[in-house]
């Protein structure tokens, strides 16, 4: 176990090697997240209080359990309306960290999928809107509800989300980015970032958030980027051929 | 030490190289651990090159395939553009039958030299359909007039007159009579009319 401060760039190399051999013959997206998240949490849980990892999905091949969510979700924000099948839902994957709860997606209260049904509504979330721009996911395909554009602009977009200072940093309307301050105060994070890419041809955009305890340098931040492309090189061939859940679409 | 396996494990070093030469690392089952003895590290060296060079060849492919999609994108928004800019060259270089062999150019906005070339085309073309016998050229609409300009309309002029149409030069403004005189153009051959209405009423006056 080490900080990610301390991380060498051999450790890191190393680092990066145990996660692509570790998520090798994976078989679903889902299980190669869960995998990646275990492997670097396990290396850097010094500094990660909790790690995730997303991928857009479309609505119509979430599991039941995640399409149920993703409805209630966008009844409680009043658009439920704007929900169709072809609606990609930002989907957690992959979860870790320092309570036992944060070792199941399933068990997320809050981030099962956030459905990108408007710019507005995802705006409503200061952290998803920021992750989503700084990583270099534009919005502006949502209102035309046009996926296909998406699957092939998602492919050219790389990105990396950072925010140094978790209880200060505000988005243009004054809101936290981090709007769940209980959390950060509790478990005492200060940087937040993330690293994300998209998979060429298909709608599928992936991103790794990380909450630290430690304040971390957007440059240390920035050695994750290969992160990506290590996951990406593994799971491209599960992404194309739709092996994104273990439990079958509306299952 | 002794390497157990020997014959095996370098059987399999081997095949491991050649698929990752063939780029084929979807065949590439289980890595394995890596044995802990002097075979072991190579073996693990080789995985490395295996997990480093796939890396590398995917986000190069990705990059190819997302130049491709970006060279796409551009094309189809240049013909949008060249397609948008043929429009509006058509529509900017109207050429209206208001009268039985009466035609009226009304030229608005920047005469440039691609405009005029398209101004002429059209003119020429529609004067051998039409064969008409008067054309007005309206420039209520130009502001801003150069030599070009100038030099432009009386090609118009000189190009009607061949094909046995008289011109009429209509809507000069005050701005545009002081630059041009300023400039020298000569538009002394050139009839002129105060505006559209006074033009065509010139010819028709001169059809009857």
């Amino acid at each position: 176990m080490t900080s990610i401060a301390n991380l060498s760039k051999a450790d890191a190399l190393q680092l990066e090697r145990r996660f692509q051999k570790a998520i090798h013959r994976a078989p679903t997206l889902e299980a190669a997240a869960q995998k990646y998240v275990e492997v670097v949490y396990q290396a850097l849980s010094d500094s990660i209080t909790l790690l995730r990892l997303f991928a857009t999905v479309r609505f119509r091949d979430l599991p039941e359990q995640n399409q149920a969510f993703v409805r209630a979700l966008s009844e409680s924000a009043g658009a439920a309306g704007a929900i169709d099948e072809e609606t990609l839902v930002l989907s957690l994957l992959g979860s870790v960290g320092i309570e036992p709860a944060w070792c199941d997606r399933r068990q997320s209260v809050n981030h099962v999928g956030v459905p990108l049904v408007s710019p507005s509504f995802v705006g409503e979330i200061p952290m998803i809107a920021r992750l989503l721009k700084q990583l270099g996911v534009e919005l502006d395909w949502i209102d035309r509800k046009d996926t296909a554009i998406v699957g092939k602009t998602f492919g050219l977009q790389s990105g990396v989300f950072y925010v140094a200072d978790a209880t200060t940093a505000v988005d243009n309307n004054n809101r936290k980015i981090i709007s769940a301050q209980e959390f950060v105060a509790s478990y005492g994070i200060k940087t937040v970032f993330g690293v994300g890419g998209g998979y060429v041809g298909t709608p599928v955009f992936t991103a790794i958030t990380s909450f630290c305890r430690d304040n971390i340098d957007e440059a240390q931040v920035e050695r994750f980027r290969s992160h990506i492309d290590r996951f990406k090189a593994e799971t491209d061939g599960l992404v194309k051929q739709g092996r994104i859940f273990s439990v079958a679409a509306g299952g | 030490m002794e390497i157990t396996n020997l014959d095996a494990r370098l059987q399999r070093i081997n095949e491991m190289l050649s698929l990752l030469l063939e780029g084929e690392f979807d065949a590439i089952d289980e890595y394995g651990e890596a044995a802990d003895d002097p075979l072991g590290r190579i073996e693990e060296t080789v995985q490395f090159l295996i997990m480093d060079t796939k890396t590398i060849v995917v986000a190069n492919r990705d990059k190819e395939a997302s130049l491709l999609l970006q060279q796409e994108q551009l094309a189809t928004k240049a013909e949008i553009i060249e397609r948008q800019a043929a429009e509006i060259r058509e529509l900017s270089t109207p050429i209206l039958e208001v009268w039985k062999d009466v035609l009226v150019v009304p030229l608005i906005g920047v005469i440039s030299m691609d405009r005029s070339t398209e101004i002429m085309t059209n003119l020429l073309e529609c004067l051998s359909r039409n064969k008409a016998k008067w054309v007005i050229i309206d420039i209520t609409g130009v502001e801003i007039v150069d030599t070009s300009t100038g030099a432009t309309l009386i090609k118009l002029v000189q190009a009607a007159a061949l094909l046995g149409a008289s011109c009429l030069l209509s809507g000069i403004r005050p701005a545009v009579a002081r630059t041009l005189v300023e400039l020298g153009v000569d538009l002394t051959e050139i009839a002129t009319s105060r505006n559209l209405a006074s033009a065509l009423e010139h010819c028709l006056t001169r059809m009857r």
